[in-house]
């Protein structure tokens, strides 16, 4: 047993799809908390496995899973008291601007004044538009759920090719969780979902995705593919008359392909090898 | 003025530290080397091309010093892949973490010789104390470029764990053994 648990896809995919089916399912009387919770479940399961309960010292990693247990409980606020402050992109951007400075803040002091403003700039959009275009989808569980599949799985799977299994692990852990919520969402027959699930993902997969590019080898151009995920998510035609499991398989297979093309092009700028 | 001609004489003699002498470690002879099981089947070794610091040596009164900086982004394994890994957050996360640091805390002297250095490892924020065991020993003038230098062989065993560096356990080992080569010129 021990040793199953120790296989890095058990960790990131297998154990948070059942945390997040088995604790949102518990957590159903919690209403439209309920698939954050359960998303937010499935990664923590990971974060015990990859890091354990130790927050000190206080790593770029560790800022992250503190970030993104803060964001789970703002976006569980805002859902409860239907709070219209948190919708503005520039509360977006301030609250980028934020996190990132905590994260790399101390990384982006090392570099010198241009290298330092553009790459400053870019961390805060990148976290910034992840999270503002997640939360427009935050009300449709089909698109949202399969935005954050497919955007965890391709911000994982590049960190990986990227040198970072730790960093792939946890974003990979957010998008199989997602897909545990996914899930709940086609047996529950019910739309709870909301910011307590839209915004810790796109906090944490924004992160995660500018750390890699930060602190191991990820070319941030692969990022520029990786945003336009979310965009695909909200705009892809699907007929409200199909079935609920057809317009999921469609929206996650479209998103999931995206995410395909940016990780054949990450796996081609790394000369198409990672190592382990 | 014969008093000031024999006092010259005399300071100009090549004398034994009876001060404490200060070193600047000479990057193009120190590095540190390390070993660790991969997955049972064998020894890694690797090590960092990059390093500074500086000694003092009282050999008088036994006592001294040592403080040495890592670069932990010129890690070396002979395999590019392979390093960036190394470098990346899985393991010593350089980006975020560029230096790793042994400050002595204690220099034990056997005669003439140091034979340990007892101190503080810090990787990644993390600080241990770590003793390393001193095998060899020499303080001379390097005949080739006529600097007074003084050099050391050193090693120490680690568990990485200690310093939050997990990846890969248990498969990949979690003990390391370090071995350093120092040498330091006398300022």
């Amino acid at each position: 047993m021990t040793n199953i648990l120790n296989f890095p896809e058990i960790q990131s995919v297998v154990l948070p799809l059942l945390a997040a089916v088995l604790i949102g399912a518990g957590a159903e009387r919690l209403g439209r908390l309920n698939h954050g919770i359960g998303m937010l479940a499935g990664f923590i399961v990971t974060v015990l496995f990859v890091n354990g309960v130790e927050l000190l010292p206080l790593t770029a990693a560790r800022k992250i899973i503190v970030l993104g247990i803060a964001a789970a409980i703002i976006g569980a606020i805002a859902d409860q008291r239907g709070t219209r402050w948190l919708r503005r992109p520039l509360h977006f951007v301030t609250l980028s601007v934020l996190a990132s400075a905590w994260v790399l803040g101390a990384a982006l002091l090392r570099k010198s004044g241009l290298a330092m403003l553009a790459a400053g700039v870019g961390i805060v959009l990148y976290t910034a538009w992840l999270t503002y275009w997640l939360d427009r989808v935050r009300h449709d569980e089909l698109r949202a759920t399969a935005a954050t599949v497919s955007l965890g799985m391709g911000t994982g799977l590049a960190a990986i090719v990227g040198s970072s299994a730790l960093f792939g692990q946890l974003a990979i852990s957010i998008g199989a969780a997602s897909g545990g919520v996914m899930l709940l969402a086609l047996l529950q027959k019910q739309n709870k979902t909301g910011s307590v699930l839209t915004l810790p993902a796109g906090v944490l997969l924004g992160l995660i995705g500018c750390t890699t590019v930060a602190f191991a080898e990820l070319p941030w151009t692969v990022l520029v593919g990786l945003g336009l995920i979310p965009l695909a998510a909200q705009f892809m035609p699907t007929s409200q008359r199909r079935s609920r499991w057809l317009q999921a398989t469609v929206l996650t297979v479209s998103t999931l392909a995206l995410a395909g093309l940016v990780l054949g092009y990450a796996w081609y700028l790394a000369n198409g090898s990672s190592y382990s | 003025m014969r008093k000031l001609i024999l006092a010259a004489a005399v300071l100009a003699l090549p004398t034994p530290a009876v001060f404490a002498d200060n070193y600047t470690i000479d990057p193009e002879h120190t590095f540190p080397h390390f070993m660790i099981s991969h997955v049972g089947f064998s020894t890694m070794h690797g090590r960092f091309d990059k390093s500074s610091g500086k000694l003092t040596l009282d050999v008088a009164k036994k006592t001294g010093s040592v403080e040495i900086t890592i670069d932990a982004t010129s890690i070396d394994t002979a395999h590019a892949k392979r390093d960036q890994h190394l470098k990346s957050p899985d393991f010593f996360n350089a980006g975020e973490f560029p230096n790793i640091t042994f400050k002595s805390t204690k220099v034990t002297f056997t005669g003439d010789k140091v034979t340990a250095l007892d101190g503080d490892l810090t990787i990644m924020k993390t600080t241990k104390p770590v003793t390393l065991a001193v095998t060899s020993m020499k303080c001379d003038v390097n005949p080739f470029n006529k600097k007074f230098a003084c050099g050391f062989d050193a090693n120490a065993k680690i568990k990485r764990s200690d310093f939050g560096i997990n990846y890969g356990l248990p498969a990949i080992g979690d003990d390391v053994a370090l071995m350093f080569e120092i040498e330091a010129i006398k300022d």
